[in-house]
């Protein structure tokens, strides 16, 4: 149904030309899930958006064809274009909430959608609206109906979005990584709605997401996109099983997946994780990239017992952070004039960091898991309860008693873009909790060792965040939170907004440092299968109550709680049958 | 980095001819009574309203002043009200934007509260009254024209402090332990400077604006002080006999507020791509 | 529907009672005006003489209301602006409220046929420059705003007197004819005053319009409705305009708020009786009570019309009207 020939599309540069994707070549038929995978930067957006005809106006196609049932849509002039758009091929954004116009009904938008090209009365495609909604199992479709997009929830926005996308029956529908803005949870309700959908309506859908996860839930076949070239091409049960490209190798065993902890992940060194694109400015058109790899040590056979648990468990002292009976209750207000009601955001909440170990404290968006941080850090105050770290309780200090305790903290946020000061130089980045706690002089000597710590090289110190790439932005992060060799970080989803090749370096760091430094680790994540990779023990929590504690090991093998199980339930597995190659030193194109 | 955004400015034909005008209408403002050929002050009831001769480049004025003289002498009243007027309210009204967008609740509240209850007042009507009743001169000037533009100010300055108070390296700051006036200097500020130096840049025209609407009224600047807006308001009395006289000081006025609001234009075009970049 | 309608009478209750006390706060700080000001109020308006004789002082005083306590005056104060009763002016006792009476609507109608003038020229522009963004048309209508933005209001209007008035002939270079009078006569003295302000108003009218345009035109939903289909022109019309208002028409309000004092650099140049002209009169002699009063008429002129625009906001963008649960 949808043929893709050579295609290639470029950006149009001052410098002249500069291709972006090179050369790709698939198809997808009728009824079929493919999905395309690839790291940021690979150009699977910027080729989704060539196959639409929606390419911004400084990128063009330049080469091959693309064809939907035998229609040529490059030979196509505009008009007949749009017409084809919504009609015969749709398109699934990323962030539902900012894909929607927010000024009209969800109703509107999607009845819009059906009169664009259907010649059917109002009433007749408000019901057929409803029905839709219906089917995505939306638990009132007519209030959904009547909502603005601001007053529904990230999956509910996605699944208006999805009707709309499948309400003509379209024969193509192009899906640009649909959850990667959802939770777990709701991650796998959209999937599991597009594809059951899409046995009724028979389009050819092709899925673009950087999660091989993803791939492995739902998709048929599977293409794998490098830097704008194809690696490869294969069933899904083909790729995982015998992966024939090195990238998609490494792809798949930089996963941290549920039920294979090793001690560090191998990573794939990415041009795109440094700062210079190595392909700017060379006009030869690369027909195949070869990515370096990191050495991998020699992986034994079976999984290899926690590094150092002996050691660790022997260590007698008192766990370094005690937390009990935490509370943080917000008031809210629904409207201006509503009455206010009582927010638990955290209730009653109680666990143990022992010294030198790391607690995986896992759960959704809105658990209440970042307030929980915000009270440990002393950034918020809390209502009862009390913080017991190093033996002092932090709950009832304050001022110059409260700075001296916190030196002895630090906290790696999520948002690498945001989260450093754009106006600082990393140098003042790093030295600023120095600075700050009165300990300027030491900076001379400290900033050098932290650069080096986090691998980043020292013409770094000079320059500012916005040079930096993600992964490269959160080492810096992470420089900065131990300038003052504290014992506890906090790592707040600080992984969660990276990819997952560069999380897994960034994973190896952290685990590294962790050695190198005594540190002691509270990790925050929404991803189980990162929480697993890292954590000694793991907390669940949920509406601001932790549902379950244990050891790693114990939850991921028999977890007791049901959220805990549903958790686990959604979680796209993935199983690697093969160890990851076992080279003993890096080998380079 | 200011030196970057200075060079990039040049490289735009029309900011680069914008700053060379600007910067023409300082140094004239420095030297311009060293300048001028004539004395401004000089009445020759000889010479009334005439036009351009060899003795007076620009014609005369109603009393028989150069007019030449009197403009490149007029300018510097005005440029230094206007720069007065917007450092000061540049400073205030970043501090009340400060304090509205970061400071307690309730602090903000009232901040914002006064600022708004300020802005229900035009510019020219509240520089009228304040002008009406204090005594004139280039100090009091600038502070009545400075005080109008407070609360524009504090509106801009309270909006972006807001916006960049949301964003995690403010939380970062304070999770080190930094107190309030180190995450005010190091981290608030530094990222509110670009809006409000565009805002800056767009005071300075408003204020010379204003300044010479006040002059033009007979208020604000008085003679025989020389000052544009006045060799304005008089000119339109001998529009028929002595056109010229009109037309210089509109020429020179309109030309520098217009430069004035190209660089604003420039800056803003350079700097906020850059902050949504980043 | 219904939904729709509380909520925006919660909203409107809600800014309601915020500019009453607005308008209170104006009031008491307008009422402080007579002892904040320099110079004693009595002396200046007693002018010239330079030794006033005690019964002067005296009956200056009683006329001024000075001569009871504090307190009593600030009462008698409030309770004369629930009446609208703004006092006399001292020079000829007339009742201050048929000045402002008579000058109003003159102002009113000024702004009014300024700020439409404004509009008029000002949202088409601005929407061609953003869609057509990048081309010389752009260019030159961005050039164009950027001019009437920094060319003062009177050496405008001086360019319009001399164009229209003085070397054409269409129209007469100042006065004011009454309506009822004579109708036409009163437009034709309406058309160049409202030009000139309203053509200074239309550049920040059309700057505003462009960039909100371009800012909506870079959203994610505008990718989604082409992707759906929708036809540029559709788009546009039906979804960027909608979004776009809104900055737009808050900018709007604001110029006509600010209009109700700032007319009085046209007004002294046309001649034309407004309120602002009033005032400062009043202000340059010292009349009190007109200065109190008129400035009160136009706080309060300007807060209403600011509540204009909140509603009107309100039900522009939903986002307002229902807060995200």
């Amino acid at each position: 149904m949808l043929e893709v020939d050579n295609l290639c599309i470029a950006f149009e540069t001052k410098q002249g030309l500069r291709p972006t994707v090179k050369n790709m070549s698939f198809s997808v038929r009728p009824g079929e899930i493919v999905g395309l995978v690839g790291a940021s930067g690979s150009g699977k957006t910027l080729m989704s958006l060539g196959i639409m005809g929606l390419l911004p106006a400084n990128a063009k196609v330049t080469a091959g064809s693309v064809r939907i049932g035998g229609t040529d849509l490059l030979s196509l002039d505009a008009e007949s274009l749009r017409r084809m758009r919504g009609s015969r091929m749709s398109m699934v954004f990323q962030d539902p909430l900012s894909s929607l116009d927010p000024v009209f009904t969800c109703g509107d938008q999607i009845v819009d959608a059906i009169r664009l090209h259907e010649d059917v009365s109002r009433a007749e495609a408000y019901r057929r609206g409803v029905e839709l909604l219906r089917k995505e199992r939306i638990a009132d479709p007519v209030r959904c109906m009547k909502s603005y997009p601001h007053e529904l929830s990230g999956g509910q926005c996605q699944r208006v979005m999805i009707a709309m996308a499948v309400a003509c029956r379209p024969q193509v529908i192009i899906a640009d990584e649909p959850t990667t803005a959802l939770d777990v949870t709701v991650q796998k309700q959209v999937l599991d709605i597009l594809r059951d959908l899409n046995r009724e309506v028979g389009a050819a859908i092709l899925l673009i997401t950087h999660d091989l996860g993803v791939i492995y839930e739902v998709a048929d076949r599977v293409v794998v996109m490098y830097r704008g070239v194809k690696m490869e091409e294969a069933t899904t049960a083909e790729l995982f099983a015998a992966p024939k490209s090195d990238y998609t190798r490494a792809l798949i065993a930089a996963m941290p997946s549920l039920g294979e902890r090793r001690d560090r992940l191998p990573t794939v060194a990415s041009a795109l994780d440094t700062a210079d694109d190595e392909d700017a400015g060379s006009a030869a058109v690369h027909t195949e990239a070869r990515p370096r790899l990191y050495a991998v040590p020699a992986e034994p056979a079976e999984p290899e017992p926690r590094h150092d648990a002996a050691r660790r468990t022997a260590d007698t002292r008192s766990p370094l952070l005690s937390v009990r009976n935490l509370r943080k209750t917000y008031v809210v207000r629904d409207g201006a004039f509503s009455p206010s009601r009582a927010f638990r955001a955290v209730d009653d909440v109680s666990f143990d960091i022992p010294f030198r170990t790391t607690l995986g404290l896992v759960g959704e968006s809105g658990c209440g898991k970042s307030t929980l941080s915000r009270l440990i850090m002393r950034l918020t105050a809390c209502d009862s309860g009390s913080i017991v770290f190093n033996g002092q309780d932090l709950a009832g200090l304050s001022g110059p008693a409260l700075r001296q305790a916190r030196r002895d903290m630090a906290m790696v946020f999520q948002d690498p873009y945001g989260s450093l000061n754009p106006r600082q130089t990393v140098e003042e980045l790093i030295a600023e909790p120095l600075v700050v706690n009165g300990r300027a002089t030491e900076r001379a000597h400290v900033v050098p060792r932290m650069i080096d710590c986090v691998g980043l090289a020292r013409s770094a110190l000079g320059r500012y965040p916005h040079e930096f790439s993600g992964g490269q932005r959160q080492r810096i992060a992470i420089a900065r939170a131990l300038a003052l060799h504290p014992a506890l970080v906090i790592c707040d989803e600080a992984v969660s907004a990276l990819d997952v090749s560069v999380q897994a370096q960034v994973l190896n760091l952290l685990k590294d440092l962790q050695h190198e430094f005594d540190l002691t680790y509270l990790f925050i994540s929404h991803d189980l299968s990162v929480v697993e990779h890292v954590s000694d023990t793991i907390a669940v929590m949920q509406g601001g109550r932790i549902v379950e504690t244990g050891s790693a090991d114990a939850i991921f093998a028999a977890p007791t709680h049901d959220y805990t199980k549903t958790l686990l339930g959604a979680v796209p597995r993935a199983v690697r049958p093969i160890p990851p190659p076992p080279f003993t030193q890096a080998f380079q194109s | 980095m200011s030196q970057r955004i200075l060079l990039q400015l040049c490289r735009r034909p029309v900011t680069c001819a914008s700053l060379v005008v600007v910067a023409l209408v300082v140094l004239v403002a420095i030297f311009g009574r060293e300048l001028a050929p004539c004395d401004p002050y000089l009445i020759d009831q000889s010479a009334v309203n005439q036009g351009s001769s060899a003795l007076h480049w620009l014609g005369t004025d109603e009393l028989g002043r150069d007019l030449l003289s009197r403009l490149l002498a007029g300018i510097r009243p005005t440029v230094l009200v206007s720069l007065g007027a917007t450092l000061f309210a540049a400073v205030f009204g970043t501090a009340l934007g400060l304090a509205g967008g970061y400071g307690p609740a309730p602090l903000a509240f009232f901040v914002m509260r006064g600022v708004d209850i300020l802005l229900c007042f035009p510019p020219i009507l509240l520089a009228l009254l304040a002008v009406g009743f204090w005594p004139s001169g280039i100090g009091s000037l600038a502070i009545v024209i400075g005080i109008v533009y407070v609360p524009h100010f504090a509106r801009v300055s309270q909006s972006a402090v807001a916006r960049v108070v949301q964003q995690e390296y403010v939380q970062a700051e304070l999770a080190m332990g930094a107190t309030w006036p180190r995450v005010v200097s190091v981290v608030v500020l530094p990222n509110v400077l670009s809006p409000l130096v565009v805002q800056a840049t767009l005071t300075v025209a408003e204020a010379i604006l204003l300044e010479s609407g006040l002059s033009f009224l007979g208020l604000g600047i008085v003679p025989p002080e020389p000052s544009w807006g006045q060799m304005i308001g008089t000119a339109q009395d001998y529009l028929s006999q002595h056109p010229m006289y009109l037309f210089w000081p509109s020429l020179c006025l309109a030309l520098t507020v217009l430069s004035v609001n190209l660089i604003g234009d420039g800056l803003r075009d350079l700097l906020d791509p850059r902050l949504s970049k980043s | 529907m219904k939904g729709k309608l509380t909520s925006l009478s919660l909203l409107t209750a809600r800014k309601l009672f915020t500019a009453l006390v607005q308008l209170y706060v104006i009031a008491t700080l307008v009422f402080s005006l007579m002892y904040v000001m320099p110079g004693d109020p009595v002396r200046l308006l007693l002018g010239s003489d330079s030794n006033p004789s005690p019964e002067a002082i005296a009956a200056m005083r009683s006329k001024l209301g000075l001569d009871q306590p504090v307190l009593t005056q600030y009462a008698h104060w409030l309770r004369d602006m629930l009446h609208f009763d703004f006092g006399q002016s001292v020079f000829d006792g007339y009742p201050v409220i048929n000045y402002i009476r008579s000058g109003l609507p003159n102002t009113l109608e000024l702004a009014l046929a300024a700020i439409l003038v404004a509009i008029v020229i000002g949202v088409p522009l601005g929407i061609v420059s953003a869609l057509r963004r990048g081309t010389p048309i752009d260019a030159v209508s961005t050039s164009v705003s950027t001019v009437g933005m920094s060319v003062p209001v009177y050496i405008l209007g001086a360019l319009f007197v001399v164009l229209f008035s003085l070397h054409l002939h269409w129209l007469p270079s100042s006065g004011y004819m009454d309506f009822s009078r004579n109708p036409v006569e009163h437009f034709r003295r309406l058309v160049l005053p409202a030009f000139t302000l309203g053509f200074g108003l239309s550049a920040s009218i059309s700057r505003m319009t462009r960039s909100s345009m371009l800012d909506i035109l870079s959203r994610d939903f505008v990718r989604t409705l082409r992707a759906k289909g929708m036809s540029e022109r559709r788009i546009v019309w039906r979804h960027v305009l909608r979004n776009a208002a809104i900055p737009i028409v808050t900018i709007i309000g604001l110029q006509l708020g600010n209009l109700m004092g700032g007319t009085v650099l046209v007004e002294a140049m046309f001649n034309w009786p407004g309120l602002s002209t009033l005032l400062v009169d009043a202000v340059s002699k010292r009349n009190y009570p007109l200065v109190q009063g008129g400035i009160l008429t136009i706080a309060a002129l300007y807060i209403l019309i600011n509540l204009g625009v909140d509603l009107l906001y309100g039900l522009l963008d939903p986002r307002i009207r229902r807060k995200r649960t």
